[in-house]
């Protein structure tokens, strides 16, 4: 917390809550209305920047090493395990906690609760953000990176769930970016092209909401595929779409509620009034939000162990390292949602979000690595693949911040 | 001549009826002098030709346990018996008259079959040779089971 | 007469497409859902009796295929002590495992390769349709169009592709094709089946291979457990085996659904166009009963609440 601390105070020192004039060059609107050498000591002087380079420096080759000697030469490279943490963590694990921008656009385009409204451009941008890093995870892990498209014009297998998630991923990611673009066009000073995007919100907003919905499962659905591979507590093929759904949900709000937090805490020169004074409640009435679906989650979880008649497994070790993971995934941060809602104890709200982001991420990793091949051999990922894992993660981290530095996204533009 | 020779014995055959037909067959088998060695050669191109003792295993079987229904004597294989009770004298006798040397060269394998109710799964050439020595070997606990020590390789 | 011609062309449609539907459809769509497989689909019966664990199906494949050279010697039968359980990976499309059991006389060996199921699992996964199950009953990849997902892999409920995750620029699956360009396609039993001295690899059309497991079975009912393993497993494979012990002891994965993998994504496809019909006019429904007349200015010009809105705008308005 002190490393962003530093941060502010530099930013603050060369004029905190820095907001363009309409008509500056790019070029100021991109450093901030720093100057370049000012720009460079304020990222010298920031320690998270030194811990970010630490990772990237090693990443950075190991990547290339990727691409230049195969996957093998990285990962385990395990015909056993052909998805290993790369797409556990960065597909899988990503995606759910990307619901958040098709969330919140429902709840303040579609429900038109506009008391949302001061946090909906942070969950769109983190919805934009965890799609497109889920696509760069999936580019490092993919054999053949350089064929991502023939999906779409070269060659089609349209009754594969795959299909579907290619195509709503890339579609989504489209809709995603236009629902960002007034963003951009304040940021940039094109008021035609805001006006345009604000036109056709509503149905880039219900398009999301199809679109995420379908593709949300569509991810679980793909489980489907290996019945006999994946220990029955974690694949119910009737209900593994639902499952996936349900858990973006509050996916989706958490992660919003975890980053806000992080945001506010350490980045709160960027915010203003609107969104930092609005922010308790706004996250008391998320955390009301994604205990609904913790409920519903654990119902559905129930269905499915009493449909497949799972009970016996329960009492296994597996059966307690399931439960184990439901208790963090949804039990736990729906008893700190219950007593944070009732006592108005944003702080208690904000702990369960962050365990139920690590809870869905767990979940996701539980059913690609360890409950795969659960009757023959566990396989564990090499070092360069975590570190991998760890080197996009800076670059979402990186980007992310570049991002709301810069865009009118923790705050309101005066246009607006 | 061989041809003769055979006719000859089932008349024999008949005459001894069914009781006397192992000792029958037996001497009879030995009177048609069958070959000492036997040279097999069709995998020329990869090994060096099995020489199979013929003589000696004539110790070990009777004729139609190898020789099935061809050898002029009833088959041991029950499942043979009440289409072929008596068996038949062939005028050729060896393995590849009924056992293809390619298994399915000759087959169309979309009617492969369908008319026969029996003799659907006959095996190949190879296929009978090495099933019926090495399972055997195997049942009596002699002779090679190995892959070299019937087949020598090239050098 | 102008409106009546327009009526009679109406009913015309209608009954015409009426008709056709009584008659035609049903047809089409019956073969569509029933159909059971490619009459001409050839398979292998693998008999487990009979194989002596020499390997030269291993060295066939891997000589008719370019494959790399093993890093144990096709004859060098003490790969089955190194190595227990080895599977079909990148520089091999088959592989022999031995299985020693008490209720066997001697050793039992494995013959591993793709099933060539007849609903394949791998090609109803693959989003690029890479993979083809062609009228003879093989199962080929293209290479060509693949994308490297692995989708298959996670697929395959006998995991058999293979990735070649050692090439950086030319990564492709790996996977038996049962000879289909040099032999299959040409009538010929593919090389594995060729080199069994033993027989053990039977090839032909699958219905007379099922009949012909039976007839071992039945005629030596002492040597074989009363099962064919692949005549259900996973919808019905192509490559079908006999065993004298339980397949289980055998290796055999005896969990494998008796029913093809698609059926276990088919809730979620069938769910897929009803999401796209039904969520558009939910929600813009939604949209409109959220919103109190003219509080909202810029979103009104979206088609949908353009059409809907008058609807909802006479319901207030009674």
């Amino acid at each position: 917390m002190k490393v962003m601390e530093n941060n502010s105070e530099i930013l603050s020192g060369y004029g905190g809550g820095y907001e363009p004039a309409d008509e500056a060059r790019i070029s100021e609107k991109l450093l901030l209305g720093l100057s370049g050498r000012q720009y460079l000591d304020l990222i010298v002087k920031n320690p998270v920047n030194w811990a970010v380079a630490a990772i990237l420096v090693i990443g950075i080759p190991l990547l290339l090493q990727r691409y230049l000697m195969g996957l093998s030469s990285v990962t385990h490279g395990s015909q056993d395990y052909p998805w290993g943490i790369i797409l556990g963590f960065g597909l899988f694990g990503m995606v759910p906690l990307s619901a958040s921008g098709f969330m919140l656009g429902t709840t303040v385009e579609i429900f038109q609760r506009a008391d949302f409204k001061p946090i909906e451009r942070l969950a769109l941008l983190n919805g934009l953000l965890g799609y497109f890093f889920a696509v760069v995870f999936l580019l490092v892990d993919l054999g053949m990176p350089w064929r991502l498209h023939y999906a779409m014009f070269v060659s089609f297998g349209p009754a594969a769930v795959l299909f579907l998630v290619a195509w709503h991923v890339a579609t989504y990611l489209s809709v995603q970016i236009a629902e960002m673009l007034p963003a951009f066009a304040e940021w940039a000073n094109l008021p035609r092209l805001k006006r345009f995007v604000r036109s056709i919100v509503l149905g880039l907003t219900i398009a999301g909401i199809i679109l995420s919905t379908l593709h949300q499962g569509a991810l679980g659905a793909l489980f489907c595929y290996a019945p006999g591979k994946i220990h029955p507590l974690w694949i119910s093929p009737e209900f593994q779409w639902l499952h996936y759904f349900v858990s973006s949900i509050f996916g989706g709000l958490c992660m919003v509620i975890v980053v806000s937090s992080l945001v506010r805490r350490y980045m709160t020169w960027r915010c203003d009034t609107n969104f930092l004074g609005n922010l308790d409640g706004i996250t008391l009435g998320l955390a009301k939000g994604a205990a609904m679906a913790f409920i519903t989650y654990l119902i559905i979880k129930i269905v499915a162990v009493a449909h497949d008649e799972e009970w016996l497994y329960l009492v296994s070790g597996w059966g307690i390292y399931y439960l184990a993971e439901l208790f963090t995934m949804a039990v736990v941060p729906l008893c700190l949602f219950a007593v944070g809602v009732r006592h108005r104890r944003v702080t208690l709200v904000r702990w369960g979000a962050l365990i139920a982001v690590l809870g869905i991420v767990w979940n996701r990793l539980n059913t690609v690595l360890v409950s795969y091949n659960w009757t023959s051999h566990q396989e564990i990922p090499t070092w360069q693949e975590c570190w991998l894992v760890a080197t996009i993660l800076c670059f979402y981290f990186i980007v992310y911040r570049f991002v709301l530095y810069r865009l009118p996204v923790l705050f309101t533009h005066k246009s607006a | 001549m061989q041809h003769s020779n055979l006719r000859g014995y089932i008349i024999l055959l008949g005459a001894a009826g069914v009781l006397g037909f192992p000792v029958v067959f037996q001497s009879a088998a030995a009177a048609v002098q069958p070959p000492k060695e036997v040279r097999i050669d069709i995998l020329e191109d990869r090994y060096g030709p099995v020489l199979f003792d013929h003589e000696l295993h004539d110790g070990y079987a009777s004729c139609v346990e190898c020789h099935h229904h061809v050898a002029g004597a009833p088959p041991s294989d029950p499942v043979c018996l009440p289409c072929h009770k008596e068996g038949r004298d062939l005028a050729e006798i060896g393995c590849r008259r009924c056992h293809a040397v390619d298994r399915y060269a000759a087959i169309d394998t979309d009617k492969a079959g369908r008319t026969m109710v029996y003799h659907d799964d006959t095996p190949g050439l190879i296929g009978a040779y090495h099933l019926n020595c090495i399972s055997c070997h195997q049942v009596i606990g002699t002779g090679p089971t190995g892959c070299e020590a019937c087949h020598e390789k090239h050098r | 007469m102008k409106l009546k011609m327009n009526r009679r062309s109406v009913l015309k449609t209608l009954v015409s497409s009426a008709v056709s539907a009584a008659f035609l459809r049903p047809g089409g769509n019956a073969s569509a859902h029933d159909f059971s497989g490619y009459e001409t689909n050839r398979g292998v019966l693998v008999d487990l009796s009979r194989c002596i664990g020499c390997r030269s199906c291993e060295a066939a494949c891997n000589r008719e295929q370019g494959l790399p050279a093993p890093h144990i010697a096709f004859d060098d039968q003490s790969v089955f002590e190194q190595e227990h359980s080895r599977r079909p990976d990148q520089n091999a499309y088959t592989v022999v495992n031995k299985y020693d059991s008490l209720l066997w006389e001697h050793p039992l060996f494995r013959k591993i390769q793709c099933n060539h199921c007849l609903e394949p699992a791998c090609l109803t996964a693959c989003f690029v349709n890479a993979y083809t199950k062609t009228p003879e009953g093989a199962v080929v990849y293209n290479a060509d169009v693949c994308v490297g997902c692995r989708t298959c892999m996670i697929a395959c409920p006998f995991s058999i592709p293979a990735f070649r995750y050692d090439s950086a620029f030319s990564p492709r699956i790996m996977k038996c094709i049962f000879c289909y360009d040099t032999r299959l396609s040409k009538g010929r039993p593919p090389a594995c089946v060729e080199a069994c001295p033993m027989e053990a690899l039977t090839f032909g059309n699958r219905q007379e291979l099922l009949s012909i497991a039976r007839k071992r079975m039945r005629r030596e009912p002492h040597r074989y457990v009363d099962y064919i393993y692949g005549e259900h497993e996973a919808g019905g494979t192509s490559w079908l085996y006999i065993s004298p012990v339980p397949f289980a002891k055998a290796g055999f994965d005896m969990e494998v659904p008796k029913q093809p993998i698609l059926n276990f994504v088919k809730d979620f496809l069938a769910m897929v166009p009803m999401v796209l019909t039904i969520w558009p006019g939910l929600f813009a429904g939604i949209f409109l009963l959220c919103r109190r007349r003219g509080s909202v200015a810029g979103t009104g010009e979206s088609q949908e609440s353009k059409i809907s809105g008058e609807i909802i705008d006479e319901s207030h308005g009674e």
